[in-house]
């Protein structure tokens, strides 16, 4: 028999628990209204399509970062690479195996998934800063191998004339079409950190991040969890690159650099780890800040920099540290003034 | 024989400068637990600034070295209070982002400031060759190697000698102990950001007028340094240096019988392999 | 059910276990006592999992475990608190319960993420447990306080209500009633006798009448060697015990 306090604690983790779903819901459910509305706006206008496109696949490149970093707390500044190797995974095997678009997608995603496995294994029992480090080791290792294996990977000329899919006999070119597709993509993407963040594995990698000894010693998995993360990760970083590929048509090494990678990890940081929404924004800015920056362009990287420090120093956590997007994680903490858990969800 | 000498010579000469541009770099790192990915960036301000003084007051090169690397010896302790000193105690991932930014304040800093365009430091060793039997020695290569020594020697005897020296050590063994032992954590810091800041200067300095200035000339050069770093042993000079002439001589005789252009994959490879099988480097304090 | 035999650690040249061999049976209360350094806390981690013994070998339920990783035993059924409390800090105490009640589901991950119809109701299950769970260790009215603000008594108490919901057989308590006073020391006892019916117990402690009053046997460490093994009053009385203890650290509730 409950006493009535236990019984008003019921209540309020009940309550907040639906009130969390249903915010979660909302946010979501408003961000994939902007998405889809967003070609209705500015459809006949090729440039301003491109730029949307290319915001999303920043947004899908920073939310596959998100369950790396967020969600399983491994940093990782070698998501351009995996990016990189879905790209050309898809260009290569819809050329040689005939496969089109589907196959190579295919074929990307189960590509950087493996190579993330085997890469991670050794790597991801490394600690603090030495992670870091080694991911960034394997970024530059992995784009110098693009660059230079050129019988395989045709060099810095790059990767030409990659096909554009075809869905139901029609043929997808960038444009409004594409933009949709991107979207559907993105759309999966975080529904999937979504529901890992409402259920079983959600919590285990927050009790990861929380303490790691005590996790152990509950039974999870901690290390096969990391790694399944983190491949997991590459593989939704490689998917996306696969869809980069056919949409610009051709690809060549240089764009997966390290920029590319800490560019991303920025945004995660920006948008406040394992925020979904937070991150989305936070991806949203990055991308189209500097396209209405051109005034200032000529001090874009210097400005960019300052930014990144004054992230640092007085934005730790992020757009999800502010009041109206931090949430809590499951059945809710109670928030104290000021701080809060860093939300799973918007 | 001789090619597999010549290459060795060389890899020898270009040793001391991968030493003397990653021991700043281990420095930070093994003193104040600070991944700086603005490293790159002293090394190529260094040799941007030398060129201002030759250029503009007509200072000489061994004067303009040593004034480099005071003036950027003295904005690298300015860092410490600005910036770092507030991430202190919060992880490796905001400084990793804080240097990272700092980076691209400096690199873009230094185009703004310098542009862009290619321009070259003047050393009256460019061009002058040493040639020992059928070896040919670079000169501005064989004074890198000799003032990398020297540079390295000084900062030895710095560190073991003197009071500052002393609480460097001890702030890089343990930052509690250290303050409750009386080190003024904040100068100290300071200072290892001086001394970093000068000596990375001073490699640029040195190695640069062998290649041609370019705001981005920093960036492989940090990277490297940190593959150095890692294999000699994080806070360990020695380590350090040995890496340096390790991964040196490495990186000529790949590049002489190997493909060019494999260096890249090749440090870091052996760095990856390093974190992974012996964490501590060659003789690292441990990770 | 729990087999420790020529159980060995060494931490470079410091002994820590020293050839301890005992066992616990199934359904028994077993109290694990010694000075302070004695090795008792070594003891919870190699048999945990959290540490590798040096030598000798680890039996739980005639499975050899010895060397196998933490997480591993505890999915075998054991489960342990932390003797410095390594609650999830920023977690509601509910949360804390619920995932390690989570990580038993029969459900996998993929199926959880999928929403598939008998993992939600698995899920839902898992809710009642969980209250259940905190009712049994009286901290159902506390289910929403984030744990890190909880007082130190009611922080022990959600250590052993997150061990009980990974539904062990075993459980190592490691000094439950450490800074506690009588009458919540009196409570544990209480839940610990609650637990027997259900669950072996293997406790550290170095509150007596916790241990005269609820082990079924006392295993004596000193320096990390067995020297004592028997029912309470026995050792109580044993000569070595004594001698161990006016050696090294006075219990004054040992002698009295």
């Amino acid at each position: 028999m409950q006493t009535t306090v236990a019984q008003d604690a019921k209540s309020a983790i009940d309550e907040r628990a639906r009130k969390n779903t249903r915010s979660s819901l909302i946010a979501v459910a408003v961000l994939a209204l902007v998405m889809f509305a967003v070609p209705v706006f500015v459809g006949d206008s090729p440039y301003l399509m491109q730029v949307a496109v290319t915001t999303l696949f920043f947004a899908a490149l920073a939310q596959s970062l998100n369950l790396s970093m967020g969600f399983a707390g491994v940093v990782s500044f070698a998501q351009a690479a995996f990016y990189g190797i879905g790209a050309y995974t898809s260009a290569l095997v819809a050329l040689h195996f005939g496969v089109g678009f589907w196959g190579g997608f295919i074929a990307a995603i189960l590509m950087t998934f493996v190579l993330a496995v085997i890469l991670g294994l050794p790597t991801l029992r490394l600690g603090g800063p030495y992670l870091a480090i080694a991911t960034i080791g394997l970024q530059v290792i992995i784009q110098s191998v693009l660059l230079r294996w050129t019988s395989l990977t045709k060099g810095p000329a790059g990767i030409n004339n990659i096909v554009a899919p075809t869905l139901f006999g029609m043929q997808i070119r960038q444009g409004v079409s594409y933009y949709l597709m991107v979207a559907v993509w993105l759309m999966v993407i975080i529904v999937l950190l979504y529901r890992i963040s409402r259920t079983r594995l959600g919590y285990e990698l927050l009790a990861t991040r929380e303490a790691e000894g005590a996790a152990l010693a509950i039974g999870v998995p901690v290390s096969r969890l990391r790694i399944a993360i983190f491949a997991l990760s590459a593989a939704l970083a490689g998917g996306t690159g696969s869809l980069y590929a056919h949409y610009i048509g051709s690809i060549d090494p240089y764009v997966f650099d390290l920029t590319l990678s800490a560019t991303v990890l920025v945004m995660v940081l920006l948008g406040g780890r394992a925020s979904i929404i937070g991150v989305t924004i936070g991806a949203a800015i990055l991308t189209l800040l500097p396209e209405y920056l051109q005034a200032v362009s000529n001090y874009r990287m210097v400005l960019y920099g300052a930014g990144m420090v004054l992230l640092t120093l007085f934005f730790p956590k992020g757009l999800a540290g502010l009041a109206i997007l931090r949430r809590s994680f499951g059945r809710g903490a109670r928030k104290e003034q000021g701080e809060g858990v860093a939300g799973v969800d918007a | 024989m001789q090619e597999f000498l010549q290459h060795l010579v060389n890899g020898l000469l270009t040793g001391g400068g991968f030493a003397l541009a990653a021991l700043g770099l281990t420095l930070i790192f093994g003193v104040l637990n600070i991944v700086n990915f603005a490293h790159g960036a002293f090394y190529a301000l260094g040799a941007y600034v030398a060129l201002s003084l030759m250029g503009r007051t007509g200072l000489g090169y061994f004067v303009a070295l040593v004034v480099a690397m005071v003036v950027v010896g003295a904005f690298a302790s300015a860092l410490d209070p600005l910036i770092f000193r507030r991430l202190r105690g919060k992880g490796e991932l905001p400084t990793i982002i804080a240097s990272m930014g700092l980076s691209l304040i400096m690199v873009d800093g230094i185009r703004l400031l310098w542009g862009a365009a290619p321009q070259y430091l003047e050393s009256p060793y460019v061009t002058k060759v040493i040639r020992l039997g059928s070896i040919i020695i670079n000169g501005q290569l064989a004074l890198v190697f000799v003032v990398a020594l020297l540079l390295v020697l000084a900062l030895y005897l710095f560190i073991e000698k003197t009071w500052m020296g002393l609480q460097i050590r001890m702030l890089a063994q343990d930052e509690v102990a250290a303050q409750l032992m009386g080190v003024n954590i904040h100068r100290t810091a300071a200072a290892t950001w001086a001394i970093s800041g000068a000596l990375t200067a001073a490699a640029g300095v040195l190695v640069l007028p062998v290649f041609a200035l370019n705001p981005f000339v920093g960036d492989s050069a940090g990277l490297t340094s940190f593959a150095v770093v890692i294999f000699g042993g994080v806070g360990s000079v020695l380590g350090t240096v040995l890496a340096g002439f390790v991964l040196a001589i490495g990186q000529s005789l790949a590049e002489g019988y190997l493909l060019s252009g494999i260096t890249e994959i090749v440090a870091f490879t052996l760095m990856i392999l390093v974190l992974i099988l012996r964490p501590k480097g060659l003789l690292g304090k441990g990770a | 059910m729990l087999e420790v035999v020529n159980l060995t650690k060494h931490f470079g040249g410091v002994r820590a276990l020293d050839d301890v061999t005992f066992s616990v049976s199934s359904g028994e209360v077993v109290g694990l006592i010694g000075p302070n350094g004695a090795g008792k806390t070594t003891c919870f981690n190699v048999i945990a999992g959290a540490l590798k013994p040096t030598a000798g070998t680890v039996k739980f339920a005639w499975t050899d475990v010895t060397g196998w990783s933490a997480d591993r035993i505890s999915r075998l059924g054991v489960a342990r608190t932390f003797q410095n409390i390594a609650m999830f800090p920023e977690l509601t105490v509910w949360d804390n319960v619920y995932a390690a009640a989570v990580t038993r589901m029969k459900a996998g991950y993929l199926q959880c993420v999928l929403g598939l119809p008998w993992a939600r109701s698995e899920a839902r299950a898992l809710e009642s447990v969980v209250w259940d769970t905190l009712a049994l260790v009286g901290l159902a009215e506390e289910a929403d306080t984030i744990s890190s603000q909880l007082p130190y008594g009611y922080q022990r108490r959600l250590e052993i209500a997150r061990a009980l919901a990974t539904r062990p057989r075993l459980i190592l308590l490691d000094e439950p009633v450490a800074g506690m006073n009588a009458s919540e020391t009196a409570d544990i006892m209480e839940l610990i006798r609650k637990l027997r019916s259900e669950h072996t117990v293997l406790v550290i402690e170095h509150d007596m009448s916790l241990v005269m009053g609820v082990c079924d046997r006392v295993i004596v460490l000193d320096n990390g060697k067995k020297i004592a093994d028997g029912e309470p009053d026995a050792v109580q009385r044993d000569e070595r015990v004594i001698q161990a203890y006016l050696g090294g650290d006075i219990d004054a509730e040992l002698i009295a």
